[in-house]
């Protein structure tokens, strides 16, 4: 069940009445099982995955529970684990990785084929494998008790608005709140819906609106050379960040309208003036998770500056082979690893050279380039993230550039233009879909987005709601509700 | 507690109103079918007089000129062909053209690819503008729930109606005589083969397509009791494009066959043995014919209904 669809409304609806009406006691139950609903109505057999993960961490968690060493508990980090990072490398690295040792194989010419796995990837296993370890981690490290009730732990693991593509919630922060008694809350409400209508327009509007073109260059790169791959690959920026984003915002609202908080995932992140800021600002729950349990486990930053540095290429590497069993995302996330190392490494010599030059001087303009690098190294990364295969995003990088004398006239940046197969009206539309969100963002800031017209005059603020809902049912994408990027991590 | 209620019902009742106070705005002034609704206002006045009758898609009102069967025939002629028509559709706006004309001849224009379609709700509007609430009624039966919706609240996908509806001016101004859209433009081997229309095209039943051929049954069983002949015709494709269909043949012997047993003439211009020379330049695009193409394809047919002696 996709969030852009009108089951998921008619779904959403049914579970709010209920939940709001049921006595307390019974929402977790009311929760659950339309949870497991929402799962399995993409595919109901791998229910069984998630049933399988809650059981051993319950299981896991009251063992650790019951014991006072760490070394005891031990055993049953390690089981966890292994349950669920077992399963994560079946379903999802398992293929890749017999694909590697084949080309290996292959390499040295022994004849011999390692058969795969005929698996389908189950949607959101990265997302609910991890906030699941996320817990064991927890109690492991006595950050917090074992819970006890079943019913509400398997409610942690499954809930329904973030189980498929996040936020990856702590254990510290969602479990407690299902027990905390909540009661219909009428602005909450209208603020978790504001933020729903808003992370639907950039799925079904930016998201969906520059997927059309962007699928349309990369499935077919070798067709299309200098601007319009240029186009493409920016394009893919809003996509993507709109497309989760999007995502997010709903499942954040959807909990909010439940009288749930959930972690904040994302924060202008095209704003960043560094790549260290970016990963402050981009998937906030990823980059913690990794933060907790992974960088600070290998002993964060402080160790030596070569091991630091190590730390923190490990996590960018963990990370990009978090996001798909491919070679593109390895690079990825080693690029990204690149630039923090780099970008800190680098830090007080370009202070001492924005100094020299007097740019210092020039806050604005100091911000306005620092942005645009940031922005052009992220859009630089995307191309392995969105290419079908390294050669084809080996292709993207040697041809965005070329021929770009003759853009130099109208004609040529039309012909570029017209490549794109937008159409004019569409690709206006596209447009001024990006503008208006992106005037939103300035508005926003720092705060959240269902803040920005809160002190402004009714007339407004209902105006602005009545543009914005326009605006989706006019040039949204409903033809054939397509999929969010990140539920095939 | 009733404030909120208050405001939630009075903030969703504004809403509703001016996404209906749109919707009736649009269909009638940018309409992306107005040159179709220009065409005939109603399909009973359109088809009084008429006594031979044509029904499909948009390669029927692309490909058959009334003109052409009128000088030839001495007969009236019109051209009903709406966009993406499914057979679902041509049945219901054939009924409804019989309720006040009674043609001799009904000619109907079958695309393989139509076929496979279901009764598309963007293209709804168009329709039920012209045809009796009855008729509407039973149009709108035809789509789920939602897609019902949509048609009363008509205002989703707007960029393509604002694109087709630009689109279409050059289209009002060519549809001229009796339904017939006379688009002059010629395609050339190039604009084909980057249109690409065709690549890997295959085409396979599934349930529209079964339900379609119902309708298309419908369309002989109403004709046979008014005393209707009905003849079938594929208008033609280009060569370039028919090649790269990989199972044309199969596509020909599927429709042939049915409607053989139904008893009925069937002319497909793509397997017919030189009936008339089409060329590239008789074409507008991948799969519409263009005035040229239109009236060799209407010269051959007149001929052939002369000969069958249709109007005897």
């Amino acid at each position: 069940m996709l969030f852009n669809s009108l089951e998921f409304m008619m779904f959403f609806i049914l579970v709010v009445t209920g939940y709001f009406l049921l006595p307390y006691r019974f929402r977790w139950v009311l929760l659950l099982a339309s949870s497991y609903y929402f799962y399995g109505s993409w595919n109901s057999k791998y229910l069984i995955l998630i049933i399988i993960s809650t059981l051993i961490d319950y299981f896991a968690g009251i063992m650790m529970g019951n014991e006072e060493k760490k070394e005891k508990r031990k055993k049953y980090l390690y089981l966890s684990l292994a349950s669920n990072l077992g399963m994560l490398f079946v379903f999802k690295y398992f293929n890749f990785f017999i694909g590697n040792i084949n080309s290996i194989f292959d390499y040295i010419k022994l004849d011999f084929t390692a058969p795969g796995l005929r698996l389908l990837l189950p949607v959101g296993i990265s997302f609910y494998t991890f906030q699941t370890l996320s817990y064991t981690f927890d109690v492991y490290r006595g950050t917090r008790e074992a819970e006890k009730h079943l019913g509400i732990f398997a409610t942690y693991v499954a809930f329904f608005p973030q189980l498929v593509a996040g936020p990856i919630e702590s254990s510290t922060n969602l479990l407690p709140q299902f027990r905390k008694k909540t009661d219909f809350d009428y602005v909450r409400m209208t603020e978790g819906l504001k933020l729903m209508v808003w992370g639907l327009f950039k799925k079904v509007v930016v998201a969906d609106r520059t997927a059309l073109i962007v699928d349309r260059i990369y499935n077919d790169v070798n067709s299309f050379e200098g601007l319009t791959l240029l186009i493409a690959s920016v394009f893919f920026g809003f996509q993507i960040y709109c497309d989760f984003s999007g995502y997010s915002d709903i499942a954040i609202g959807s909990a909010k309208v439940m009288g749930f908080d959930l972690i904040e995932n994302f924060k202008t992140p095209y704003y960043s003036k560094s790549i260290s800021e970016f990963w402050r600002r981009w998937h906030i729950s990823l980059g913690k998770w990794f933060k907790d349990y992974l960088y600070i486990s290998l002993g964060g930053n402080r160790v030596s500056k070569v091991k630091f540095y190590r730390n923190l290429m490990i996590v960018f590497l963990v990370s990009g082979l978090w996001h798909g069993a491919s070679w593109n995302f390895v690079i990825w996330g080693a690029l990204h690893g690149i630039y923090i190392v780099i970008d800190i490494y680098t830090k007080a010599n370009r202070k001492q050279f924005y100094e020299k030059i007097k740019l210092t001087k020039f806050p604005t303009l100091m911000k306005f380039i620092h942005v645009g690098c940031t922005f052009s190294l992220v859009t630089f990364s995307w191309i392995f993230f969105r290419a079908n295969t390294l050669k084809d995003a080996l292709y993207i990088i040697t041809h965005t550039f070329s021929n770009m004398e003759s853009y130099t006239t109208f004609n040529g940046i039309y012909q570029a233009l017209d490549a794109l197969n937008a159409g004019k009206v569409g690709f206006i539309i596209t447009l001024l879909s990006i503008g208006i969100m992106e005037i939103f963002h300035l508005r926003s800031r720092s705060k959240k987005i269902s803040d920005v017209l809160k002190k402004r005059p009714l007339y407004l603020r209902w105006g602005v709601y009545y543009s914005l809902m326009l605006w989706i049912i006019m040039f949204g994408v409903f033809e054939g509700a397509s999929e969010f990027i990140y539920f095939q991590f | 507690m009733k404030i909120h209620i208050k405001e939630s019902l009075i903030f969703t009742g504004i809403f509703i109103f001016i996404i209906y106070s749109i919707s009736l705005f649009i269909n009638s002034k940018i309409s992306p079918f107005g040159y179709n609704e220009k065409r005939y206002p109603k399909i009973q006045e359109a088809t009084k007089q008429s006594d031979l009758l044509i029904l499909g898609s948009s390669q029927a009102y692309s490909g058959f000129n009334p003109r052409i069967f009128d000088t030839n025939l001495g007969i009236h002629t019109y051209n009903l062909g709406t966009p993406a028509e499914v057979p679902v559709i041509t049945y219901y706006r054939f009924e409804e053209a019989m309720k006040k004309s009674n043609p001799k001849v009904v000619i109907v224009d079958i695309y393989f690819r139509i076929l496979r379609y279901d009764v598309n709700f963007q293209y709804i509007p168009q329709w039920i503008k012209s045809v009796s609430k009855e008729t509407k009624g039973k149009m709108l039966k035809e789509l789920p729930l939602k897609d019902r919706l949509k048609v009363i609240f008509n205002i989703t996908g707007m960029d393509k109606n604002i694109s087709e509806y630009i689109r279409n001016f050059a289209k009002e101004r060519a549809a001229g005589h009796k339904g017939f859209v006379s688009v002059k433009t010629k395609a050339s081997l190039e604009s084909l083969e980057e249109e690409n229309r065709f690549a890997n095209y295959t085409f396979e039943t599934n349930h529209h397509v079964m339900k379609n051929i119902e309708y298309l049954d419908k369309i002989i069983d109403s004709s046979e009791k008014r005393g209707i002949k009905v003849i079938f015709v594929t208008t033609p494709l280009p060569k370039s494009s028919v090649e790269k269909i990989e199972n044309y043949i199969e596509i020909h012997n599927f429709i042939e066959e049915h409607l053989r047993k139904k008893g009925v003439d069937y002319y497909d211009f793509n397997v017919l043995k030189n009936p008339v020379f089409i060329d590239t330049e008789d074409f507008e695009d991948g799969n519409h014919l263009n005035y040229y193409g239109a009236a060799k394809i209407s010269e051959y047919m007149s001929k052939e209904i002369l000969k069958k002696e249709m109007f005897e």
